[in-house]
């Protein structure tokens, strides 16, 4: 083949321009970390960081909901608990008025001091939600009127939260599956106290058995609330494994192997040296050099 | 024969040898000035034995100069107009893409994924307390920023269909221009060759053709005095020495449209620049606008269905969440929050009950995330599908040019192979002319001794 000046730049250049390519697509890549810079560096590759940056996102947003359900479960157990021992105190108060052994003024006096102490349980707000509300959280669950009776306010509705794709967890046990269900507690206490004042033995005697059953059924929602607990700390577990893969997942995708990314660098700029040193060797020759 | 007409005859084949010398040193130095000039076809030197004259010996009569010829392969150079054509053509459509790609790229921190998910997280919150101003209102912003997100692609789509439409009415004056010189030059041809090769002539040709094809394909005939140059489909551009211009129409729809004569040629080109633009504005940007549009649909549509049966915080129902939108084309273009929900964050409908305070229809919208809708699945999996269509469009165009690229390189060496001035070469021809004239020069010398000794003879005859 008959070579010409015109094609030795020509191969050169272009030489130099794929290696500088090259060199620029290995530094972006080291420079960001990513080995994605654009959908067409890998299209398959950016349609999956697509899919498994929506789900992350999804995810991230019931691992919020499934802590936020808990921290509500959690704290819907600790008045409980306070509701519990308050009602096992005002029994036992119900059982000295019984027996007569105390004076009936002292038992109502503190009685009704631990009736607005459930009340008080009653009305707990997370977040400047009523948790024994039901859907109306954003009033007081219970309300006390003027002549000392309670009222339910809320409604029966059962709150959940989304955790999952296909799974959501109860977040809310509504009042009326508590404090005022088949017996009211508000109402029994009112009595137990009129019996006390009138010293209606048989009165006394329906009160106390009353809260008895209040108390299995505070119980009851308790053991019902602790496995809520649980499932909401195991769907955040879930939730996190999840996160963690999907962590993985992204890096693999995307991220730059720097120490290929680096070696394709120095790679490319010794070819580039190469290149232009022969370049400029090749057009250094010239017949002209030897007619003198 | 006599002595004095002999030696006449050798003084004038020196003199033809001299002037050979002297063309060839100056066709030598032709070729050497335009070493860098594009296009330019090396030229050679025609030289011809004289006939011989003399009746006992006979005795050439020195060198005859027939002109100069040009080395090109007319096959070559039509290859390099096609590969031309089809670089400038895969190298205007990645420029293009590489644009669309821009407003698809989830590389940064400005994709339109995070809004997305965003936006049906903010249902999802706002579950957690339905009655909660801040996330009510954060629901709103998050719903403004995807709807804004959205619009501004569909804009960016549409100005670059707008600008690429001006394009071509650009492209086909330029071509316009190069049709009227190409005629031009036809034609000076044509006077010029009716006496010796117009070597430079095709030369300037040549260039002006390949400047031509980076705007659209073109074909070449050049038989019987006759030179014709038509469009890749056959439509005439120049015949004999005449331009036959292209014109810009437009097209029902309000588009540029191309003209030859009376016919619309605007689809009928295959490679340049003019059918990389075409096939943008008609095939690949619309293809794009039709995806998006469509996610931007499905997504308002999904919505509003669940939004409207639902009741928002005050306990009515009805309300759409997004402006309705009636068709997918411009969707993405009009897609908004309706005005009253965003003027009134108790206007979103986060309840299923009539009581408006409880949480289900926020999950229920929040959870669309989810929602499949067939055959084009979720939101994300339509965009999904847009990301990996314009990855792997991008992609493949890079490779589409590369590839010209490649080929043309590889032509246009075959042309310096062939055509291309090397200067070591032309050197040597110089040294061989240089000889040449200097053993002429001898030749003249030492017939001018003998002719004074011939001369001398007939004085001391006398």
């Amino acid at each position: 083949m008959r070579i010409t000046d015109d094609s030795n730049y020509r191969n050169l250049l272009l030489d130099i321009q794929r290696i500088a390519e090259r060199m620029q697509n290995a530094q972006s890549q080291v420079s960001s970390g990513k080995r994605l810079n654009r959908p067409s560096d890998d299209a398959s590759a950016s349609a999956d960081v697509v899919s498994i940056d929506a789900e992350r996102a999804t995810n991230a947003q019931y691992l919020d909901n499934a802590a936020s359900a808990q921290s509500r479960l959690e704290v819907a157990d600790n008045a409980l608990d306070g509701v519990q021992l308050v009602i096992e105190r005002i029994r036992s108060l119900g059982q000295l008025a019984q027996s007569g052994n105390t004076p009936s003024a002292t038992s109502t006096y503190e009685i009704n001091q631990l009736r607005d102490q459930i009340l008080s349980a009653a009305n707990t707000v997370f977040e400047g939600q009523s948790i024994f509300a039901g859907s109306k959280t954003d009033g007081a669950a219970y309300v006390k009127a003027g002549n000392g009776t309670v009222s339910y306010s809320g409604d029966s509705m059962v709150t959940k939260l989304q955790t999952g794709r296909a799974t959501s967890i109860q977040s809310q046990i509504p009042g009326d599956q508590i404090f005022s269900g088949s017996i009211d507690i508000f109402q029994t206490i009112t009595d137990l106290m009129n019996a006390i004042n009138t010293g209606d033995k048989a009165g006394i005697q329906t009160g106390v058995t009353n809260l008895g059953t209040l108390s299995q059924t505070v119980s009851s929602v308790r053991t019902q609330v602790g496995g809520l607990i649980n499932s909401a700390a195991a769907a955040q577990s879930d939730l996190r494994q999840t996160e963690l893969t999907q962590v993985a997942q992204l890096s693999r995708l995307r991220d730059a192997d720097l120490s290929r990314a680096l070696s394709d660098f120095s790679q490319s700029q010794i070819a580039l040296q190469a290149a232009t040193a022969v370049g400029a060797r090749v057009s250094s020759i010239s017949l002209l050099d030897y007619l003198k | 024969m006599s002595t004095l007409s002999s030696l006449s005859t050798a003084l004038n084949s020196a003199m033809s040898a001299l002037k050979a010398s002297q063309a060839g040193l100056s066709v030598a130095s032709n070729n050497i000035a335009n070493v860098n000039t594009p296009g330019y076809s090396r030229q050679r030197i025609m030289l011809q034995e004289a006939p011989t004259i003399g009746d006992t010996i006979s005795v050439g009569t020195g060198v005859h100069i027939l002109g100069t010829e040009a080395i090109r392969d007319q096959l070559i150079e039509r290859r390099i107009w096609n590969e031309t054509s089809g670089k400038s053509a895969s190298d205007l459509t990645h420029q293009s893409l590489t644009d669309i790609e821009n407003l698809f790229n989830e590389a940064g921190n400005t994709g339109l994924l995070p809004l997305i998910s965003n936006f049906y997280n903010s249902f999802q919150k706002l579950s957690t307390n339905p009655s909660s101003p801040e996330l009510r209102q954060q629901v709103i912003s998050s719903a403004t920023a995807l709807t804004q997100s959205i619009n501004s692609r569909a804009n960016e789509l549409r100005d670059m269909r707008t600008s690429i439409d001006r394009s071509i009415g650009e492209d086909v004056s330029k071509a316009n221009i190069l049709i009227g010189q190409i005629a031009e030059v036809s034609k000076q041809i044509h006077e010029a060759e009716a006496t010796e090769p117009a070597n430079d002539l095709r030369d300037q040709r040549t260039s002006l053709i390949k400047k031509l094809s980076e705007v659209m394909n073109v074909k070449e005939l050049d038989s019987n005095g006759t030179y014709q140059l038509t469009t890749g489909n056959g439509r005439p551009l120049v015949i004999a020495g005449t331009a036959i211009p292209l014109a810009v129409g437009t097209s029902s729809g309000g588009l540029t449209t191309v003209l030859s004569g009376p016919h619309d040629i605007t689809s009928e080109f295959s490679s340049g620049t003019l059918a990389a633009r075409v096939a943008l504005r008609d095939q690949t940007i619309p293809k794009y606008q039709q995806s998006l549009d469509q996610l931007a649909f499905d997504l308002a549509t999904q919505v509003n269905q669940l939004h409207s049966v639902s009741y928002d915080q005050d306990g009515n129902t009805g309300t759409n969440f997004f402006n309705p939108i009636a068709a997918v084309p411009g969707a993405a273009l009009s897609l908004q929050v309706n005005s009253v929900v965003a003027a009134d964050p108790r206007k979103i409908a986060a309840a299923s009950q009539p009581g408006g305070t409880d949480n289900e229809a926020a999950i229920a919208l929040g959870n669309l995330v989810n929602a499949t809708n067939p055959p084009r699945g979720t939101i994300t999996d339509q965009y999904r599908g847009l990301v990996f269509q314009i990855g792997s469009e991008t992609a493949s165009v890079q490779v589409d040019f590369n590839q010209h690229e490649s080929t043309l390189t590889q032509l246009e060496n075959m042309r310096a192979s062939l055509s291309g001035v090397s200067i070591d070469e032309e050197t040597a021809s110089i040294l061989q002319f240089q000889r040449a004239y200097q053993a002429s020069a001898r030749v003249i010398t030492t017939i001018d001794q003998l002719l004074q000794v011939t001369l001398a003879m007939g004085t001391a005859g006398a």
